[in-house]
C-alpha cells in the first residue's frame, strides 16, 4: 500500500504531485473542516487521514490550492456520510450539511481555514470582558460551570445565558466578516 | 424583542452553529490541536504524512468506499463550476457552493449564453429532437467548461478530455489509462445525476416520490457463498447498515446510489408513460414503505425474474422458518439467488441466446460458450467487454466465441443471393465461402445493435437501389445515420479476414464488369485502414456504432419482462415509443459509461417498479364480455408494461407442431367475435399439444391465462403503430411470394430469414387468403410474438 501510495507512475506531471507537500499544504484545513462539521477530534483525525488516503489512491491534478481545498473538503465530507453509516452515528451531528455550508462559506478560498480562526479572534475581541472571561475559562482553562459561575459571581444559569449570547454574537460577527466574502 | 438582531434571531441552524463554534473556540482558545493559542500539538507536515501512509495500511475504510467518497467528491467539485444561472443544475440543494476558484465571471457568461441557446432551442422545438433527457441529461454528465447545456449525446467516440484550465476546478487523473480526463468523462457521478434528475422533476420527467431509497424497495445482505448454496436463509446479516449497500458475493456492489438514480430513472419514465395514458396509480409502488410481499416481489416472482423457475419448496420452506421478518427473509434470498450460480448459468445461456441469434444449440462448443459467458457473468465483466471480446474471438481459433462464425456461417445458406439479384457476388468466392461471409457479416450487425444494415445487402444504400423506406429508416435514429456509405458489404469487407484467414481484401464485380475493391468503413463512413487491426476496427464499431449496446440492453429487457423496450422497425406499437426509445438510449449509456455487466443490469430492472406490477390476467369470461374500448384500454395497458407479460413457457422448446397450432390460431382472420373465440382456447392448446384443448378446457378456461405469444401478436395487431402499418403496407404492394414474404418478415423481427420448417409452418395455414395488407400485418406481429 504504501508504494501505490508514493508510486509516481500515474500519469502525472513530474512535479504535480507530491503527495507529502499535499499533506503539508492541507491537512489542516480539512481537520479543521471536519471538526467543524462536527467530528470530535479523535475522529477529525482519522477522517483527515483517509481523506489522503482516498485521494492518493486517485490522484487528480493540482489545478490550484482553493480547488484543491474544496475537493478535499468533499471528500472528507463524504468519508464522514461513509462513517456515519458503516458505524452508526453516535456523538455525532445529523447537520453536517448545514455545517458544511457554513465553514464553505467562511473559509472560502482560504485552504488552511486560518482565516476563519482569524475571524474569530478579532470577534472575539468585541465580546465583552465577562463574555470573554467566561468562554476562556470554558475553552481555555476546562473550567466547570459552576466554577466559571462562582468565578463571575452569578447563577450556573446566567453562565449558560452569557455564553449563548456570546456565541450568538460570534455568529453574526463571523456571518458579516467572512459570509459575504465569497457571495 | 432584544435589541440585539442576533438575539432575535430564530433560525434554526443557531444551535447546530453553536457546536460549530465550540469546537472553533476549542482549537483557539483551548489549544485542542495545531495552531490553538496554548497548543501543545505542534503540527509536523512529515508526522501527518507518515500518519496517513500508516493509515493506508490499516484503514477504517474499504478501497471501494474510498473511491466512492472520491468519486461523490469529483461530482460535486464538476457542480460547484457549473453555471448559477441555472438552478436547476446548481441549486439542489439551495446550497451557495460558489467558494470556487473564482470561475464565476467565466460561467456567468457561459450561462447567458447556454440560456438564449435553449430559449432559442424552444422555441424553434429543438428540444423536442433533442429528447426527453435533454436536461444536463441523462444520458451524459455536463463537463467542465462544456457551455453548451443541450446535453445532446455525442455521436462520435468518447475521447478524453484535454484538462480543464485553472478556472475550472478540479481535474481528475485517471491514474489507470495514463490519460488526464476530465469529469465529464470520468462516467456519470452519483450526486451528479441527482442534480441532473431533479432538472428532470422540475421537467415532469421524474417524479421525486420516486427516488426513494433503494433499500426500502429491496434490501438485502451481504451474501456468502455457503449460504448461497443454501438458498441464502442461513445467510447472516451484517447490521441495518449493509442494506445501503448490495455487495453481491461475487464481488460487485449492488443497490449503490448509482443504482438507485437509475432504477429511478425507469420508474419515473413509466410513471409518466401510465400517466399520460390514464391508467390509475394506485396500485404503483410509490414511497416503497410497503413490505416486498404487498408490493407484489414474491418469492415465487422473483425466482421467475431471476432465475426463470418458481421457487422450490426448500427456498420457500427456509423463509418460513427463518426468524427474521419475511420481508429480510426475501431480502437474503434474493442476495443469493442473483450471486449464484444458477442465476449465471441461467442468464449465460440468454445471452448466448443473443448471440445465437434466438435459435437453440446444444453442440459441445454451444455449451462451451454458454459456459465461458456464465464466467464473465461471475466475475462482473462489464456488458461492453463481453461485446468486444465475443466480437474479437471471433478471429481466434481457440476462443469458446470463435465456434460463432461456423454456427452463423451455417445460417448463410438461404443468405445465397439469387442468380437474378441485382447484387453481383464477390469475385473469387465460392458458395460456401460466400455463405460464411455473409453469415459472420450478420452476427457482426446483430452484435453491434444494426440488425438492419443487413438490409442492404439486397437494397443498397446508394444509387437508385436505395428504396425510400430504407432511408427513412435509417434517419429513423437506430440506424446508421448519415453514414450511406457502410452498407452490407462494407462490413463483409471487415469480417473477410475472419471468413478467410489470410485473406484482406474484397472484390466485388460491377455491372459494367468492372472490379471494384469493397472497403470496409467505420460506422462514420470513414475506411478502414490497411494498417489498423481487426482489434482496432472493433474497437471502432463497438464505441461508435454500436448504439450504447441498445440491442443487448433490449434483447436483455425482453428476457426480463417478457416484452422488449423497442422493436429494431418500430413493431412494437405506437405507445409512448420515443418515451422507451428515450430509455432505452439512456440505459445503454449507463452500461457504457458504468462498465456495468449483465448483473447489475438485471438489478436495475429487478428493482424497478416494472418488475412489481401485478399481473393481469384475462379471463376467458372476461374475454368475451369486455367492450371494445375496455378492451382497447387492456391492449394498450399490456403493451407499456402496465402489466408483466411473463412467459411461462419460456424454457419450452418449440416444435413444428407448436408452431403450426400457433399459425393456425392467428389465420384465417376472423370476425371479431370469433378471434376472441378462438384467443379463448387454453394455451396448452398451441404449446405442442401433449393437452389439446376440449370443450372442458374452454368452460375451464375461466382460471387459464392466455396463449402469451398468440394474445401478444393479437394486442400488436390491434394497437399496431403507423410504421408497423406502413411496413405491412409496403410489403403488401410488393411482387415478393409467400415464401419471400415469410423470410422478410422474419428479417424484420428476428433479423434472420425463416427456417424450413417455419416456412412450412405459416404456408400451411390459409393466410394468403385474408387481405394482404392485414395478413402480412397480423403475420408480422404473430413471428415478433414468438419467444425468443
Amino acid at each position: 500500500m504504501r508504494d501505490d501510495l508514493t508510486n509516481r507512475s500515474d500519469g502525472l506531471e513530474p512535479g504535480s504531485w507530491d503527495p507529502e507537500k499535499l499533506i503539508a499544504e492541507h491537512y489542516l484545513g480539512v481537520w479543521r473542516y471536519l471538526k467543524a462539521i462536527g467530528c470530535p477530534i479523535h475522529l477529525a483525525d482519522d477522517l483527515a487521514q483517509e481523506t489522503f488516503v482516498a485521494v492518493l489512491r486517485k490522484p487528480f491534478e493540482l489545478i490550484n490550492p482553493q480547488s484543491t481545498s474544496s475537493y478535499l473538503r468533499r471528500v472528507a465530507f463524504h468519508l464522514l456520510l461513509e462513517y456515519k453509516r458503516k458505524f452508526g452515528s453516535t456523538g455525532l451531528t445529523d447537520q453536517a450539511e448545514i455545517l458544511d455550508r457554513y465553514w464553505t462559506r467562511w473559509a472560502g478560498s482560504d485552504v488552511s481555514g486560518d482565516r476563519v480562526l482569524d475571524a474569530l479572534g478579532e470577534c472575539f475581541q468585541r465580546l465583552t470582558a465577562r463574555a470573554q472571561k467566561s468562554l476562556k475559562m470554558r475553552f481555555e482553562e476546562r473550567a466547570s460551570r459552576e466554577q466559571i459561575a462562582a468565578d463571575l459571581q452569578i447563577s450556573q444559569n446566567g453562565v449558560k445565558n452569557l455564553q449563548q449570547r456570546a456565541k450568538a454574537q460570534l455568529r453574526q460577527c463571523l456571518e458579516e466578516k467572512l459570509g459575504a466574502v465569497d457571495r | 424583542m432584544s435589541s440585539f438582531e442576533f438575539e432575535n434571531s430564530k433560525r434554526p441552524e443557531d444551535p447546530v452553529l453553536d457546536a460549530m463554534l465550540d469546537a472553533m473556540l476549542g482549537e483557539w482558545l483551548g489549544g485542542e490541536a495545531h495552531r490553538g493559542q496554548g497548543s501543545s500539538k505542534a503540527f509536523d507536515p512529515g508526522e501527518m504524512y507518515r500518519s496517513v501512509l500508516k493509515r493506508s495500511e490499516a484503514s477504517v475504510f474499504t478501497a471501494e468506499q474510498h473511491a466512492q467518497a472520491v468519486s461523490n467528491a469529483q461530482r460535486e467539485s464538476l457542480a460547484e463550476v457549473l453555471p448559477k444561472g441555472l438552478p436547476e443544475v446548481v441549486s439542489e440543494t439551495g446550497q451557495d457552493r460558489s467558494h470556487g476558484a473564482g470561475a464565476r465571471p467565466h460561467w456567468r457568461s457561459a450561462a447567458i449564453a447556454a440560456s438564449i441557446a435553449a430559449s432559442i432551442a424552444v422555441s424553434i422545438g429543438g428540444l423536442s429532437l433533442i429528447g426527453r433527457w435533454v436536461q444536463r441529461d441523462l444520458n451524459k454528465p455536463v463537463g467542465v467548461g462544456q457551455a453548451s447545456l443541450d446535453g445532446a449525446p455525442s455521436s462520435g467516440p468518447r475521447v478524453a478530455e484535454p484538462k480543464a484550465n485553472a478556472s475550472q476546478g478540479v481535474v481528475v487523473v485517471d491514474s489507470q489509462s495514463n490519460t488526464s480526463q476530465s469529469l465529464e468523462s470520468q462516467g456519470l457521478p452519483e450526486q451528479g445525476l441527482s442534480t441532473r434528475t431533479d432538472s428532470v422533476i422540475a421537467d415532469g420527467g421524474l417524479d421525486p416520490s420516486r427516488r426513494e431509497p433503494m433499500q426500502d424497495k429491496l434490501a438485502v445482505g451481504r451474501q456468502t457463498e455457503g449460504n448461497q448454496e443454501q438458498g441464502g436463509a442461513q445467510a447472516p446479516v451484517q447490521g441495518e447498515e449493509m442494506v445501503l449497500a448490495w455487495p453481491s458475493a461475487r464481488g460487485v456492489s449492488l443497490g449503490t446510489l448509482e443504482d438507485r438514480e437509475i432504477v429511478s430513472v425507469i420508474d419515473s419514465q413509466f410513471q409518466q408513460i401510465w400517466k399520460s395514458l390514464g391508467m390509475p396509480q394506485s396500485d404503483m409502488v410509490s414511497g416503497g414503505q410497503a413490505s416486498l410481499k404487498k408490493r407484489g416481489l414474491t418469492a415465487d416472482r422473483i425466482s421467475r425474474l431471476l432465475l426463470h423457475r418458481v421457487a422450490t419448496d426448500s427456498e420457500l420452506e427456509a423463509i418460513r422458518l427463518d426468524k427474521l421478518s419475511e420481508d429480510t427473509s426475501l431480502e437474503r434470498l434474493v442476495a443469493s439467488w442473483i450471486s449464484s450460480d444458477e442465476f449465471d448459468r441461467v442468464w449465460s445461456a440468454r445471452l448466448a441466446n443473443f448471440y445465437m441469434g434466438g435459435r437453440i444449440e446444444s453442440s459441445q462448443q454451444a455449451l462451451v460458450f454458454r459456459e465461458w459467458l456464465a464466467t464473465l457473468i461471475r466475475d462482473d465483466v462489464p456488458l461492453e467487454q463481453v461485446q468486444r471480446q465475443v466480437l474479437l474471438g471471433l478471429s481466434q481459433a481457440d476462443h469458446p466465441a470463435y465456434f460463432l462464425v461456423d454456427y452463423w456461417s451455417d445460417r448463410g445458406d438461404r443468405w445465397a443471393l439469387r442468380p437474378n439479384s441485382p447484387q453481383v457476388a464477390w469475385v473469387g468466392y465460392g458458395d460456401s465461402q460466400v455463405k460464411r461471409l455473409e453469415g459472420l457479416s450478420q452476427l457482426f450487425l446483430t452484435v453491434t445493435s444494426n440488425p438492419a444494415m443487413v438490409c442492404t445487402q439486397c437494397h443498397g444504400t446508394e444509387g437508385t437501389s436505395a428504396p425510400s423506406w430504407f432511408a427513412d429508416r435509417m434517419a429513423m435514429g437506430t440506424g446508421l445515420v448519415g453514414s450511406k456509405s457502410v452498407d452490407f458489404d462494407s462490413i463483409a469487407a471487415l469480417m473477410v479476414g475472419i471468413a478467410q484467414p489470410g485473406v484482406s481484401e474484397l472484390f466485388q464485380r460491377q455491372q459494367d464488369d468492372q472490379v471494384r475493391k469493397i472497403a470496409a468503413r467505420f460506422p462514420d463512413g470513414k475506411r478502414v485502414g490497411s494498417e489498423l487491426s481487426f482489434e482496432q476496427a472493433i474497437d471502432g464499431w463497438l464505441e461508435q456504432g454500436s448504439h450504447s449496446q441498445s440491442g443487448l440492453l433490449n434483447a436483455l429487457w425482453r428476457d426480463f419482462f417478457g416484452v422488449g423496450l423497442e422493436s429494431a422497425f418500430g413493431l412494437d406499437g405506437s405507445v409512448a415509443l420515443e418515451a422507451r426509445r428515450d430509455l432505452v438510449g439512456y440505459l445503454g449509456k449507463q452500461i457504457v459509461e458504468r462498465g456495468a455487466g449483465l448483473r447489475r443490469v438485471v438489478y436495475w430492472m429487478l428493482m424497478s417498479d416494472l418488475a412489481r406490477q401485478s399481473e393481469e390476467p384475462l379471463t376467458y369470461a372476461q374475454y368475451m364480455v369486455m367492450d371494445p374500448q375496455r378492451l382497447q384500454d387492456y391492449l394498450q395497458r399490456q403493451e407499456v408494461f402496465k402489466s408483466l407479460v411473463l412467459d411461462d413457457s419460456r424454457s419450452a422448446v418449440r416444435d413444428e407442431a407448436w408452431l403450426v397450432g400457433y399459425a393456425s390460431a392467428l389465420f384465417p382472420e376472423q370476425a371479431e367475435g370469433l378471434e376472441r373465440s378462438f384467443l379463448a382456447q387454453p394455451s396448452n392448446q398451441v404449446q405442442g399439444g401433449s393437452k389439446r384443448a376440449s370443450s372442458e378446457g374452454l368452460v375451464e378456461s375461466k382460471a387459464v391465462q392466455w396463449p402469451r405469444g398468440l394474445l401478444r401478436a393479437e394486442l400488436g395487431y390491434r394497437v399496431a403503430g403507423d410504421r408497423a402499418r406502413r411496413w405491412a403496407g409496403l410489403l403488401s404492394a410488393s411482387e415478393l411470394s409467400q415464401s419471400a414474404l415469410i423470410d422478410h418478415v422474419y428479417l424484420m423481427t428476428k433479423h434472420r430469414f425463416a427456417t424450413a420448417r417455419e416456412i412450412r409452418a405459416w404456408s400451411s395455414t390459409s393466410w394468403t387468403k385474408s387481405e394482404r395488407g392485414s395478413a402480412i400485418l397480423r403475420l408480422l406481429m404473430g413471428v415478433a410474438s414468438i419467444e425468443p
